[in-house]
């Protein structure tokens, strides 16, 4: 009956919908739920904290948070330039990082060699990076402590007559005792992503380069590091990245004391408790922008090495 | 007849219970109090055990029409000033300390017409445009909470009197391998009572405010730097615990109660902690005859020796409630009518509660010279929270930097700036 009558009132109103229209309709259809959430989600999170950043907000109050222009950013280059000093503490967790990427691909490589056990050992490496931050943070920090487990295994097993302070926070090498729980909690993640590229390797590969009488080493920087450079390149971009947000296991184990304070612990302090959201969310801008420019820098290095290389065939 | 005799006592009854109920809180029309409310509370631990339950079924008893949902936080002050910032912070809540002094409407309802604050210690501690918008739950002194048992272990009979004969009794302490003070340096917020003793040695309860007019009130000879003198003194003679980075709050309750550590500097509502929770934790009895509270002797006068005193939490009911007489009740009620705060091991803010804690008696037989601390400004709030000062941080800082005198003069200087950006 409704077809009957559309086709009365005329051909212009009618609702046929041309294969193209239908298309969109499908598209803005699908679209919908992921616009949406990127907006409310990502969009419109990131302009508030550009706009807090232009403001004297003090994390409670908005009735009375004024703007004020870029006063949050250049005093945070001048006066209180202390708040950024803490970004230098990301060199110790980048190092951690990048021993964490060459153990993880280590452990990957003799895992793919299938010997027996590999199944349960790659379980083992692999369960830290299930287990929850601080479950893993409660563990280092008894591990750690002055009488925690470390201590007690070097003065019993090992026979050392004193006790090492690896949680001093007047010291600079606590950041170390803290970017190896960071490694340890975050190490089967690596694995797991370079072990999958591995995998993906055609054995055949390894055979050819086996009659041709290629050994180990040669294969492995021949055909296995070739095949797993862009999933290492991402590792080591992540890394960096990583190693400037900094948060969960400094904050927990140390609670940012002393010289182990991080960026991100810095700015939360600033921003929560000592209620100057403004400053804070200036240095979380500034932090956007150094992680956008790093992410760059690698990825212009991805490209690079990438690129078709010329003497290739002298291997 | 019978039934309006009957009606007539009813009514009776009802006027009796009424016009008791007027007495006692005033600006309250029990009529208009019925409905749910929601309570933000830090007393997580009277949750669990129980207490607020109690509370509650005795308010409902009051107010037959009303409820009260509780709700413990444990992380109170970061929780709570995530939620002012949304709108949402319930009916009733345990006044955060984030709030400044000139923004107090903004948040709360002012209690003016409950008219309690005569009846009040700090009844102007939350005061704005002449209205109250908080009352304490109670007041606390700081001074050395002690193990007597570590103390009778090692011979000392009397407390120490002098800074010296403190000095020489911890060392006999941690001769004998305890704890001499514990002082959860890592955990940052007990270093505050070192605000507080600087208060107590400048013998001016608005010391803290008056620091914005001096430029290097942490340089050694002055309060600020006294004071931060005695913990470096004691943690560079390692009279402290051995670990301090790692959070052991929880932990050291236990050590207090178990003669491991036999020391520390907070108030006086740290001692129900020690005897209740610690006596858990360290797996004993729990022996309140056990745990003593003097003043600290913190020169070589030999006393009697200043103190500080303060407010703890305040209770405010919600400017945006949709409930705002229940709200009143409740918070009059909770302050008045229950051993809330006996239970936390306050003085009750409400005067007309007596203490019940012991350990009190003990801490005034040494006649401290009780100094009232006031209320920080706003403009003092703004210059610590400028150099990241507060919570016991810039304590922290201090002691954790290589060079402690160095440190002085650069928080010094970061304090010059900070007052200069104040004004």
């Amino acid at each position: 009956m409704t077809a009957g009558d559309i086709g009365i009132r005329g051909r212009q109103r009618r609702p046929s919908y041309s294969p193209e229209a239908q298309r969109r309709l499908v598209i803005v259809t699908f679209l919908f739920v992921p616009l949406v959430s990127l907006i409310l989600l990502n969009i419109y999170p990131v302009l508030q904290l550009i706009w807090i950043s232009l403001s004297d907000f003090n994390g409670i109050n908005w009735m009375r948070a004024r703007f004020i222009g870029v006063r949050n950013y250049s005093d945070l280059l001048t006066r209180d330039s202390t708040l950024m000093l803490p970004i230098v503490n990301s060199l110790y967790y980048l190092f951690g990082s990048l021993v964490q990427i060459v153990l993880a691909t280590w452990f990957a490589v003799i895992l793919d060699m299938k010997l027996p056990g590999s199944r349960i050992f790659r379980t083992i490496l692999f369960l830290p990076f299930v287990l929850n931050t601080v479950a893993a943070a409660l563990v280092f920090r008894h591990f750690l402590q002055l009488d925690g487990t470390l201590n007690e295994l070097l003065q019993n097993v090992f026979g050392v007559g004193f006790k090492i302070p690896w949680l001093d926070a007047k010291q600079n090498y606590t950041n170390f005792s803290l970017a190896a729980a960071s490694v340890w909690r975050y190490l089967g993640f690596n694995l797991v992503v370079t072990f999958g590229a591995l995998q993906a390797i055609p054995q055949d590969q390894y055979d050819a380069a086996r009659l041709e009488g290629a050994n180990d080493w040669q294969s492995f920087w021949r055909i296995t590091f070739p095949s797993i450079r862009n999933v290492l390149f991402l590792q080591l971009a992540l890394s960096v990245v990583g190693s400037l947000e900094v948060f969960e296991i400094p904050q927990l184990i140390t609670n940012g004391a002393g010289k182990t304070s991080t960026f991100a612990i810095q700015m939360v302090q600033t921003g929560f408790q000592f209620h100057r959201a403004g400053t804070a969310a200036a240095m979380a801008v500034f932090m956007l922008l150094i992680v956008l420019v790093l992410y760059l820098v690698t990825q212009a290095l991805q490209r690079y090495f990438d690129r078709p290389i010329a003497g290739a065939s002298d291997g | 007849m019978k039934r309006a005799i009957a009606a007539g006592v009813g009514a009776a009854a009802l006027l009796l219970a009424t016009g008791w109920s007027f007495a006692a809180d005033p600006g309250i029309d029990p009529a208009q109090v019925k409905g749910k409310i929601t309570y933000y509370t830090h007393f997580t631990s009277f949750i669990t055990d129980g207490l607020f339950d109690k509370w509650v079924g005795d308010f409902k008893k009051l107010y037959p029409n009303a409820d009260v949902d509780v709700q413990g936080i444990a992380t109170y002050e970061d929780t709570m000033g995530t939620r002012l910032a949304t709108g949402d912070y319930g009916d009733v809540l345990d006044t955060p300390a984030s709030v400044p002094a000139d923004q107090l409407s903004d948040f709360f309802a002012p209690l003016d017409d409950l008219n309690l604050q005569a009846d009040f210690n700090y009844g102007d501690a939350w005061v704005q445009g002449g209205k109250p918008y908080a009352f304490t739950f109670g007041v606390n002194v700081e001074g050395i909470v002690y193990n007597k048992a570590a103390f009778k272990k090692v011979g000392i009979t009397a407390v120490p009197k002098t800074w010296s004969e403190f000095l020489a009794d911890a060392h006999k302490l941690k001769d004998a391998g305890i704890i001499p003070v514990e002082t959860n340096f890592s955990q940052g917020w007990p270093l505050t009572v070192y605000d507080g003793l600087a208060v107590a040695i400048s013998g001016d309860g608005d010391f803290l405010n008056k620091t914005l007019k001096d430029s290097a009130p942490f340089s050694a000879d002055k309060p600020y730097g006294k004071s931060f003198a005695v913990l470096h003194k004691l943690i560079t003679d390692k009279l402290v615990e051995p670990d301090l980075t790692t959070n052991n709050w929880e932990d050291s309750k236990g050590w207090m109660a178990s003669g491991k550590a036999a020391m520390w500097f907070l108030g006086n509502w740290s001692i129900n902690q020690i005897v209740q929770e610690g006596s858990v934790k360290a797996g004993i009895p729990p022996d309140a005859s056990n745990i003593g509270f003097f003043p600290l002797p913190y020169d070589e006068s030999g006393g009697p020796y200043s103190v500080n005193s303060g407010h703890d939490y305040g209770v405010s009911v919600a400017k945006n409630s949709q409930n705002i007489p229940t709200a009143k009740a409740w918070l009059a009620f909770l302050l008045t009518k229950t051993d809330c705060s006996q239970n936390a091991g306050f003085i009750p803010g409400y005067k007309k509660l007596a203490p019940t804690l012991p350990q009190l008696g003990e801490f005034q037989s040494y006649k401290p010279n009780i100094i009232a601390q006031t209320s920080q400004t706003p403009a003092y709030t703004n210059a610590i929270n400028l150099i990241n000062f507060g919570g016991g941080k810039g304590l922290q800082n201090t002691i954790n930097a290589d060079d402690y005198n160095a440190a002085i003069d650069k928080l010094n200087a970061s304090w010059a700036d900070a007052i200069s950006r104040t004004q």
